[in-house]
């Protein structure tokens, strides 16, 4: 067995898992893991923020379906990951987060740089530990990776005290076994099939745990001649002529409308957020999900199938009678505005290769909605958490995952929260074409004002800022468009290299 | 609304006892008891939950209990094939005159005094919930000074029983 130290464990493990390309920001503590990552095959990308680190470790993920990993140095470190770790959290998404911690002496006489991350986290994260021995590293790092990707995937978070880092041990190159895959019950099954081949109305609703059945909930859908809706993070899941869009309270009218009708609903892995109609009176539902805990818990179902999606559809597709109907799907619309408008051009344009992300408000809805029936499978949108400052950080790390052009539609409330990040898209030489509807305003607070605080506006205004000046002064292109404009240059800017800031006046 | 009591086996590290209760607040449930105690093997702590929820919140609590990692077993335990015992310490005001009464009370109830001075008497009880609560009414009057509970602790009867390894 080979002698090392936690440092070199911890790097090394990382390598051995497949990990190339990390997040993390330095500090005291963490130095010994840095200090290791010179010497290793991985590649450390470094943020103007650890926040903009875990989120970028979340775009990763999001972008390749792996573990994004973000590290980060004790105290302040590893407080500034919480957003982007609760972030992640709400969405599903596997992050490995790994914290120093001060030397184990020191832990819990309130030293400086000293928190207690691990219980910080706790309701955030699939699995958080604070490392107490160096034998057990190995081990807690495969098996924090391998629960981080697993089953509903989700954050995980390693605390390394700094005296751990730096004892010796040895690597036993031990395993972590997952859990058995689960089976999805026969009887279940059945009689989601019965409840399907008896509805009237049938609809398919997709959320984000569907992402990978595109082409199954296609042929579901013809085989029923039903309309398929998704939910926010379902967006981008499923590409079919049957797609009617999302369904919500900032959904159009008419997806709304096609989903009260149906009469029985198939809910595919979706938790039925607060944002989504899930009034089940009147309607019986079919809810496939990996984790129980969300079977029953928001609607009462009919027939609870505890699976992958993608391992139940096709039981599912062999079961139903096809209906043969001839039905049309009309896609619905949100109210045309400046803001949509853009949305539909930027929706439009021709974004093969290219990941698309938002940011958090009024834009996102708006984009959302417009995505349309094409498959966006590795969409960077904070979802769930509803995080503004999400989209850049998450779009640099997309992009360093994948290589690919990334295509951010954001807006001067949530840009203005993380803009700090538009250095790192340039020093890492990232792809990159942004988009800022300005409005000068926080659109989507200010709609709430008008509508529930008859107009009494406060705390909404947003500082007059330069992009085009902001976007040079940190070396990238930027400049001012018409929306006449956009389209043209939006189309061009994805086929060219280095990052584009281009601020759209709403 | 219904008694449930759910027995786990837990990893025994730090941390695990703050995720369950955390879990259990945050998500608005109310228990009646929680109890963690060592079993015999160091690895694993047992934890004894008992709720009064309807049937669909129990579901719940239980499916949101069985996915947290540290959790290596989750069961159910009924009132009819458990044990289910908890364990009772009070101190009442107790002058000589009334001694031979709180000593019949205690007979009745199989209650052990464990402490006496000129005012006060500690008693001990184990036994079921609604044991404890009629010794609690039936002490009441003397006046209760002070007690302490120590939530419910269970296991299944007859030869099954929840292990890591089933």
């Amino acid at each position: 067995m080979k002698e090392t130290t936690g440092a070199k464990l911890i790097v090394e493990t990382l390598a051995s898992l497949g990990m190339k390309k990390i997040f993390g920001y330095t500090g005291n503590y963490i130095l010994p893991v840095f200090d290791a990552i010179k010497d290793s095959s991985i590649e450390v990308f470094v943020p103007s923020s650890e926040l903009g680190g875990a989120h970028s470790a979340d775009g990763y993920a999001r972008a390749t379906d792996e573990v994004g990993v973000v590290i980060t140095t004790s105290g302040p470190g590893a407080t500034n990951l919480v957003t982007g770790i609760a972030t992640a959290y709400m969405d599903s998404v596997p992050i490995l987060a790994i914290t120093a911690n001060v030397p184990r002496k020191k832990l819990g006489k309130d030293s400086f740089q000293e928190v207690d991350i691990t219980g910080i986290v706790t309701p955030i994260t699939k699995y958080s530990h604070i490392i107490t021995s160096v034998d057990e590293l190995e081990y807690e790092i495969k098996k924090a990776y391998a629960l981080a990707s697993s089953g509903r995937k989700g954050p995980v978070l390693l605390d390394i005290p700094y005296d751990v880092l730096n004892e010796k041990v040895c690597i036993k190159n031990v395993e972590y076994s997952l859990p058995k895959a689960i089976v999805p019950d026969k009887n279940a099954i059945d009689k989601a099939i019965a409840l399907l081949n008896e509805a009237v109305n049938p609809i398919i609703l997709v959320g984000g745990g569907a992402k990978d059945a595109s082409k199954e909930i296609s042929l579901l859908a013809e085989k029923l001649s039903c309309p398929i809706v998704t939910t926010m993070r379902g967006v981008g899941a499923v590409d079919s002529a049957n797609l009617l869009g999302v369904v919500g309270y900032s959904a159009p009218y008419s997806n709304n409308t096609q989903f009260k009708k149906a009469d029985v609903v198939l809910a595919l892995g979706t938790r039925f957020s607060d944002k989504m109609y899930a009034k089940s009176k009147g309607k019986k539902y079919i809810h496939v999900d990996i984790d129980l805990a969300e079977l029953d818990k928001i609607v009462e179902t009919n027939s609870a199938i505890l699976g992958d999606v993608k391992d139940v559809l096709p039981l599912l597709l062999n079961g139903v009678k096809a209906r043969n109907l001839d039905k049309k799907f009309t896609r619905g619309a949100l109210k045309k505005n400046r803001l949509t408008t853009l949305a539909s051009t930027i929706a439009e344009l021709d974004l093969t290769d290219v990941i698309v992300a938002t940011d958090v408000g009024s834009h996102q809805i708006a984009l959302l909605n417009a995505l349309g029936a094409k498959n966006h499978k590795e969409l960077l949108s904070s979802t769930g958490l509803g995080t503004m400052g999400y989209g850049l950080p998450a779009s640099i790390g997309a992009s360093i995952a994948t290589g690919k052009h990334v295509l951010l539609f954001t807006s001067d409330g949530s840009f203005n929260m993380n803009f700090n990040e538009i250095s790192t898209a340039v020093k890492y030489g990232v792809d990159l074409t942004v988009v800022i509807a300005n409005n000068r305003s926080l659109g989507m607070i200010e709609d709430i004002q008008r509508n529930k605080f008859n107009a009494r506006y406060i705390g909404i205004d947003t500082p007059d800022i330069s992009y085009a000046l902001l976007a040079k002064s940190m070396g990238a292109q930027g400049a001012r468009l018409t929306l006449p404009k956009a389209q043209e240059t939006l189309q061009k800017a994805l086929t060219e290299r280095g990052v584009k800031i281009y601020e759209v006046r709403i | 609304m219904e008694k449930h009591y759910l027995s786990m086996l837990v990893d025994n590290k730090s941390g695990v006892l703050s995720r369950i209760s955390g879990l259990i607040a945050r998500r608005g449930y109310n228990i009646d008891s929680l109890s963690v105690c060592a079993t015999e093997d160091e690895r694993l702590s047992r934890m004894t939950i008992a709720i009064s929820c309807d049937e669909r919140t129990f579901k719940q609590i239980q499916a949101q209990l069985a996915k947290q990692i540290e959790v290596e077993k989750i069961v159910e335990l009924k009132d009819s094939d458990s044990v289910l015992r908890e364990l009772l310490i009070i101190k009442i005001s107790c002058k000589n005159n009334i001694i031979p009464e709180i000593v019949d009370l205690t007979t009745i109830y199989k209650a052990k005094t464990v402490d006496i001075t000129e005012s006060s008497v500690i008693l001990e009880l184990t036994g079921r919930a609604s044991k404890l609560d009629s010794f609690i009414e039936m002490l009441r009057p003397y006046g209760i000074i002070v007690m302490a509970r120590s939530g419910l602790s269970a296991l299944q009867r007859g030869a099954t029983c929840l292990k890591e390894s089933d």
